[in-house]
């Protein structure tokens, strides 16, 4: 019979048998420390192919085998634990719990976690993992390592016990999900991640779609000396970039005609066919402008439109689509701001090694943001498509010789369920093929079940943390496939600042607790009764009369006498 | 009830009235004055008796024992009731309160025990008024056993 060995902490546990399911086992346990919390990791002694290891599982559930009566809790200044002393029970050993423990297997270096596929046989005891054995297995970089996102520390654990780190080399591949209801802190933790990023053992290069403004704060991370290393081995200074609203700029010409004609919105099928028509007359002008769209949609031949016919109505109609179409385009394309007919936000801009550009695409409307996001993602996964071809040199904008990872805020914006935004095909495009050219996506999400299902299942790293709405759950549940049922459970109870982050960034499933920010934290909710009470501090109601008394009102409704105010009837 | 080393406590948990003669229509039928020399062995008959449960034991050396006791009383043995001291050390051993015999009274199964326990209960919560609240959660669990669940 196999037993500990040295170096075990003192047995938790003795295993029972076999569990619920094919991949769980039973151990019971008294749990006097109360250590065998859910989602802890503890382990077993079997052999295992012909050596002794350690068999690694995670607590899933527990449930009491012994417990006091309910009669023995009918007063509440009175615990049951004395009423049962009393009765001449003294063992401190009053309960015991039947634990379902999820087999995880031995760890191999090779092939991460190889499950035994057999139960433990009964009586063995179990362990709970020690935080230097855990620590390597739970992820597969260590602190500081080159591709190491140290996002926090075990949740079961003390804090900083036991580091969990992400591979940034698999989430920036494969893609990354972070989804959290309102208020869980998501940006929080995708500010944590962005900070790691940039750290001089990743010097990412990204960049933020950032609808809300939540992570200007960034910006101080050049200012932080843990973000710098000058040494034999490198010059390192991370750079910051906010792009707020005005200050990043989409040339025209270079935007997808499928975009131009999202950005117009609900138009006729005229107007649609002219739009079409014009930029196609396009197609061989580089350089257009704003105004040769114009002039093209005027030139559109109304009569080969209407199929010859020598219909005034028909031409009629069409002329009058024209109109329509034009004041359109004034109205979306040809606004100043986000679209220009020189001027670019250059795609080496954006992104380069050790920078993290922040695009603040809050003010534009909901199409507006969606084209910008498509435009800029799809040039720059041309740009990397191209540069691993060889397509491009050096000089050329969109030559990118370096992978890049763009994390996308509110997600559900730009890939609705079923498509159907301007970005939709795009982002799943990049979600299968990014792999292969180097460019990894994290979504930002608050609903998943806003979220389309196919987009999210190819996000092969999750970050979930608190979910309440049942309809999210659901919509996790089924995308994340590599995540239990029993961590589902645990959805709505986790707490702020609390996440599971599963899949193929980290050897299993771990509980963990976000670390802390090094910057400040840019998305955290607004102070409505502080601001409120604000109102009736004493200065700021002097301030209010004092502006209404000499200043007439907006409406015209009580008329001031300025001379008798300020120098009174004399 | 004591021996030498050390005393088995209980409590008198029924009465029975002893009366052979009770309903006999034998020797009642003689005039009483013959009943003496007739039958002189049958005169004590008639008693009382005081059955008792043990509870524990409580050594010289003030050890106490709640529950099963390792030794048994024998016949002729003397019986006192005990003082309240030694109710009190009874139901202290080691400085702490513990009625550790309540488990194998309910065992017994005798129809009063349940009574018994409340009364018993009633007494020592005159005895250790600092203990009033955990013997009252007992006492109301044997109640609602006794008086509302058995009532319906």
């Amino acid at each position: 019979m196999s037993s500990g060995a040295a170096g075990d902490n003192i047995p938790i546990g003795t295993t029972k048998g076999p569990g619920e399911s094919a991949g769980d086992f039973t151990i019971v346990t008294p749990d006097r420390e109360g250590v065998v919390k859910i989602g802890e990791f503890i382990y077993y002694w079997d052999e295992v192919d012909g050596g002794r290891r350690r068999i690694f599982g995670r607590v899933a559930s527990r449930a009491h085998l012994k417990l006091y009566p309910d009669a023995f809790m009918a007063d509440p200044a009175t615990s049951p634990g004395e009423v049962a002393r009393i009765l001449g029970f003294e063992s401190a050993d009053s309960e015991l719990y039947e634990v379902n423990v999820s087999i995880m297997g031995h760890f191999s270096d090779t092939m991460g976690f190889v499950n035994p596929r057999i139960a433990p046989r009964p009586g063995l005891p179990v362990f709970l993992a020690e935080p230097e054995t855990l620590a390597p297995i739970l992820s597969s970089k260590n602190p500081g390592e080159t591709g190491a996102v140290h996002v926090g520390s075990l949740l079961t654990r003390g804090d900083g016990e036991v580091p969990v780190s992400m591979d940034a080399d698999e989430f920036a591949n494969t893609h990354l999900a972070i989804i959290a209801g309102t208020g869980a802190g998501k940006s929080y933790l995708a500010g944590v991640i962005v900070e790691e990023l940039l750290r001089p053992n990743n010097a990412a290069a990204v960049l933020i779609i950032d609808p809300h403004q939540e992570y200007d704060t960034l910006d101080q991370i050049p200012n932080i000396d843990t973000f710098r290393q000058i040494n034999s081995e490198i010059e390192y200074r991370p750079e910051v970039k906010i792009f707020r609203e005005g200050e990043f700029v989409v040339r025209r010409n270079v935007m997808h005609h499928d975009d131009i004609l999202y950005l117009l919105g609900d138009v006729s099928t005229p107007q649609r066919v002219i739009a079409r028509r014009a930029l196609g007359s396009l197609r061989n002008k580089r350089n257009w402008i704003f105004d040769d769209l114009l002039r093209a949609v005027d030139n559109v031949d109304v009569a080969s439109l209407s199929g010859g016919q020598t219909d005034q109505d028909g031409q009629e109609d069409y002329r009058s689509s024209k109109q329509a179409l034009t004041f359109k385009l004034q109205d979306t394309l040809g606004r100043r701001g986000a679209f220009d007919d020189y001027k670019h936000t250059d795609m080496q801009d954006l992104l380069r090694p050790g920078r993290c550009s922040v695009l603040q695409v809050g003010g534009m409307d909901r199409r507006s943001q969606q084209i910008v996001v498509a435009t800029i993602l799809r040039r720059a996964f041309e740009g990397r498509q191209q540069t691993k071809r060889g397509e491009t040199d050096p000089r050329d904008e969109l030559h990118l010789p370096f992978p890049v990872f763009v994390l996308i805020e509110e997600a559900h914006r730009f890939a609705p369920p079923g498509g159907g935004a301007a970005t939709s095909n795009l982002l799943a495009e990049i979600l299968a093929e990014g792999r292969k050219f180097g460019m990894g996506i994290g979504l930002i999400t608050q609903r998943p079940g806003k979220l389309d299902q196919d987009v999210l299942s190819q996000c092969m790293t999750q970050c979930i943390m608190r979910i309440v709405n049942p309809v999210d759950q659901n919509a996790v549940a089924s995308a994340v496939e590599s995540m239990g049922r029993d961590l589902l459970a645990e959805l709505p109870a986790l707490s702020k600042g609390q996440a599971i982050v599963s899949g193929a960034a980290v050897n299993t499933t771990v509980l963990c607790r976000v670390r802390e920010r090094k910057t400040p934290h840019g998305g955290a909710s607004y102070k409505s009764a502080e601001t409120w009470t604000d109102y009736f501090r004493p200065e700021k109601v002097r301030r209010r009369k004092t502006d209404e008394a000499l200043f007439p009102q907006p409406d015209g409704s009580a008329e001031v006498d300025l001379a008798r105010e300020l120098f009174g009837d004399d | 009830m004591e021996d030498a080393a050390s005393e088995l406590v209980g409590v008198v948990f029924d009465t029975i009235l002893f009366n052979p003669d009770f309903g006999s229509a034998g020797p009642r039928i003689r005039p009483q004055i013959e009943s003496d020399r007739l039958t002189p062995d049958r005169y004590a008959d008639t008693a009382t008796l005081v059955g008792i449960i043990a509870l524990g034991m409580l050594d010289r050396d003030n050890t106490v024992i709640h529950g099963v006791t390792s030794t048994s009383p024998f016949i002729g043995a003397r019986v006192r009731a005990l003082r309240d001291n030694e109710i009190t050390n009874f139901h202290k051993p080691n400085g702490r309160f513990t009625v550790g015999y309540v488990p194998h009274l309910l065992a017994h199964g005798h129809p009063l025990i349940e009574q018994l326990l409340l009364s018993l209960s009633d007494r020592l919560a005159g005895l250790f008024p600092e203990e009033s609240a955990a013997l009252s959660v007992i006492r109301n669990n044997l109640a609602w056993k006794l008086k509302v669940e058995q009532s319906k």
